[in-house]
């Protein structure tokens, strides 16, 4: 059975295919793979990449009729759930859990000649939406001068992951009628300024200057802040699927280590305090869990930026608390970067943080409580 | 409060009131000093959290020395000022808080004090002098692959051959060993007795054949540990410290000493300051992040959890200033030293991560006319939280500060 097989024959198979992605990062990741990247500029390996296309990764929240396998967020969620498992570098959220389906709900002709490559995996493309005086919040002040095919883009965006290794930069921007629209930018095309920072998980991130770069129009002639508004939730709610894995992963390995690690003449999982921490662990891992899987439920009814708000903000206070606890029941080791834990540690950080932080999140649910 | 008032406020302006009033001119004296002779590109690296090389600390201790500052908790007799331990403590405190280049405890603070304790008139005659002009530096032999909480699991050997120890077996965490002309080794010279009676302490020589370092990048993806290992290393019967079999005891003598500055909280102050100015250059939604009130509610918390430590060490210094011996107390500054660093740098986090927790920069491709990245404070406070974690694990974790109250307070 193929990936194509799976998704295409029903809603329950979201757990098969959750299943063959955690099967094949296990197969395919050994314990330094993730590692490949962190030489480079791109922050990832292209020829792993590559594979990940082909598995077909990228194109499970595409439609079908988008040349995509018409899975939804419970698709990529088991997509993401398998990332976090083995820490994967590669941009599976930002290009198939984020660039793709932004893409497809264009719906122009542009953006779905993109879309097809994107989805065949021949072009890496990647948001560059948020920022710097906007922070989280979501709005955008860049322009776009000029109308038809072609425009010039003005502005800042803010540090974002993937960046440098995209082979095309989708850009968000405001035309000469103040619609926020979506734009394709080469990022090589002259007036596109790129600073380069390694993130704390060693992939790579850049923050945009764009000074009058030639940008092409992928959004139709409607705004396009609902359309990337609902993207960005989706990421926002993928990251935290993301760390889903990660947590359950550092909840096993811990209390592994404490059944193993021995001092004052006994194993670690012998003091009552530390059973109970790793039990807190579980029990953080445990909520998180429970919560994305609810959110996924309600992610089809209108209260859809509330729930997924309310998921990330109870899984950036679990994945803050897992990671913490991990380091510190494995003590020295877990401070080390050659050890995995370390590495895991790192990346929750990040899934606690992109798209928003749980302070973020708990305003944006607290704001959006419906009138009683 | 409106923006500009906020900016208005000025960094240096953390504006906490000091609880050692009898202290406050010579803390203002070591701040000024460091503001005026801290080189500038010292100064640099401290605020951005860039490693310093080995002789960015040896033109730092020089510039101490010459002021009498650098062993200045040593006494007279040693070389140093006699300084009470409440006035080692404003300054190291204060030097912290103005951004100076953390000295380095394991010559000073450490085996410096161990050595005038316990030492020979020879042992005192051979490393004091050398560790006050910075001509030796030192690192510390005790946690072991087995023996990290649990100290006494150490394995590391030393047999006596003559007038030699051969010395056999392997240390873990050993910080800045590969910059060390010496290290002082917690080894075992007897299996007979129960585990903490067979243990030495020997001082030994690590530029000699046998010894091997292997660097460990930490998460802060830094080199500040190693891997060190002993291959039939010799080190001369002279360089025992006491009695064989004493070593435990000069440990539990160094950790009592070295109690005195377990919380760091002139750091703690620098870092605070330092997370408010980022946080103030930062925005969300066109607004700073300080003046958001989630941060700002977390910014004050942390304020309050700094001024109570202050006040706390405060009070058991003044003790130790009447000939109280910290016991157990010294475990509540650990607990609550390593926590506070904790809570502020995580604070930094929250700026950085509206940077994607950006945390250093990628050089540019050969050829290329764009600017680099530079570092920012933001990443500088990442990688201090990435750091920090190792605060409630090293010198005894903080799940194991609390046996030692339960212990020494209760009898549990």
């Amino acid at each position: 059975m193929d990936l194509t097989d799976i998704a295409a024959s029903g809603p329950a198979d979201a757990e098969l295919l959750r299943e063959h992605a955690l099967r094949w990062v296990t197969d395919n990741y050994d314990d330094r793979r993730e590692l490949a990247g962190r030489e480079i500029r791109d922050g990832f390996d292209r020829a792993v990449a590559d594979q990940i296309a082909e598995q077909g990764f990228l194109g499970v929240m595409v439609p079908e009729a988008q040349g995509g396998t018409g899975g939804g967020l419970a698709e990529m969620a088991g997509i993401m759930e398998a990332v976090g498992r083995e820490i994967v570098a590669e941009p599976v959220l930002s290009v198939g859990g984020l660039a793709a389906p932004l893409l497809a709900s264009l719906n122009t002709d542009a953006s779905n000649a993109l879309l097809a490559k994107v989805v065949a995996g021949e072009t890496i493309a990647v948001l560059a939406h948020y920022e710097p005086q906007a922070g989280y919040d979501r709005s955008v002040t860049s322009t776009a001068d000029g109308d038809g095919e072609t425009v010039k883009l003005s502005g800042a965006k803010a540090t974002t992951i993937d960046l440098p290794g995209a082979d095309v930069l989708l850009v968000s921007a405001k035309d000469a009628s103040e619609r926020l629209a979506l734009y394709a930018v080469d990022p090589a095309a002259e007036g596109v300024t790129s600073k380069i920072w390694r993130v704390v998980d060693g992939r790579t991130a850049a923050a945009l200057t764009l000074d009058g770069a030639s940008a092409q129009r992928l959004s139709g002639l409607d705004d396009a802040t609902a359309l990337i508004d609902f993207a960005l939730d989706s990421a926002a709610f993928l990251v935290c699927a993301e760390a889903i894995g990660i947590m359950r992963h550092l909840v096993d390995e811990t209390a592994e280590y404490l059944k193993t690690r021995k001092q004052f003449g006994q194993t670690l999982d012998r003091f009552q305090v530390l059973q109970h921490r790793v039990v807190d662990m579980l029990l953080a891992a445990e909520e998180a869990h429970g919560t994305v899987d609810a959110v996924i439920d309600a992610c089809n009814g209108p209260g859809r930026a509330r729930a997924i708000a309310l998921a990330k903000t109870v899984v950036a206070r679990s994945a803050r608390y897992v990671a913490q606890q991990s380091v510190q029941l494995h003590g020295g080791i877990g401070v080390t970067d050659e050890l995995k834990i370390g590495r895991y540690f790192k990346r929750l950080m990040l899934c606690e943080t992109l798209f928003g932080d749980g302070d973020f999140y708990f305003s944006r649910y607290e704001d959006a409580r419906p009138r009683a | 409060m409106t923006y500009d008032s906020a900016v208005n406020f000025g960094v240096e302006a953390l504006a906490m009131d000091y609880p050692l009033p009898e202290l406050s001119a010579f803390r203002l004296e070591v701040i000024d000093f460091v503001e005026q002779y801290l080189p500038a590109d010292i100064a640099e690296k401290v605020r951005l959290n860039i490693e310093p090389e080995k002789n960015d600390l040896y033109r730092w201790e020089q510039i101490l020395n010459a002021k009498g500052w650098f062993c200045g908790h040593w006494s007279k007799e040693d070389g140093g000022a006699g300084w009470s331990p409440l006035k080692r403590y404003v300054f190291e405190q204060a030097a912290a808080e103005a951004g100076a280049l953390p000295l380095q405890p394991f010559g000073t603070a450490y085996v410096g004090p161990v050595i005038a304790e316990y030492g020979t008139p020879e042992q005192k005659k051979r490393f004091l002098p050398r560790i006050i002009d910075s001509s030796e530096f030192w690192c510390q032999g005790y946690s072991e692959p087995s023996a990290g909480s649990d100290l006494a699991g150490l394995k590391l050997r030393a047999e006596r051959k003559g007038d030699r120890y051969i010395v056999n077996g392997q240390k873990l965490w050993t910080s800045y060993a590969h910059w060390a002309d010496m290290v002082f080794l917690l080894a075992r010279t007897s299996q007979e007795d129960r585990p903490q009676k067979g243990v030495s302490f020997l001082l030994c020589n690590m530029k000699q054949p046998g010894v091997t370092i292997r660097p460990i990048i930490t998460i802060d993806m830094k080199h500040h540990v190693n891997e060190v290992f002993f291959d039939n290393v010799e080190v001369p019967v002279e360089n025992l410290v006491g009695e064989e079999g004493e070593g435990w005891a000069i440990a539990k003598f160094l950790l009592a000493t070295e109690r005195l500055i377990v919380a760091e909280t002139g750091k703690a102050r620098r870092l605070l300051n330092q997370v408010r100015k980022v946080a103030e250059e930062t925005f969300e939604n066109g607004q700073p992040l300080f003046l958001q009130s989630n941060f700002r509610r977390q910014f004050t918390e942390a304020e309050v959890h700094l001024q109570t430590l202050e006040a706390f060490c405060a009070r058991q210094l003044k003790g130790v200033a009447l000939g109280k011996v910290l016991g157990f107390e010294a475990s509540f500054m650990k607990i609550r030293g390593s926590e506070l660093l904790q809570t502020i740098t995580q604070l930094g986090t929250s700026v950085a991560a509206r940077q994607a927790l950006a945390l250093s920069p990628v050089p540019l491709e050969e050829g290329s006319n764009q600017e680099p990245a530079e570092m920012t404070e933001a990443s500088a406070l990442l990688s201090e939280y990435l750091f920090q974690r190792a605060a409630t694990i090293y010198g005894g974790s903080n799940e194991i500060q609390h046996n030692i109250v339960s212990k020494g307070r209760f009898g549990f």
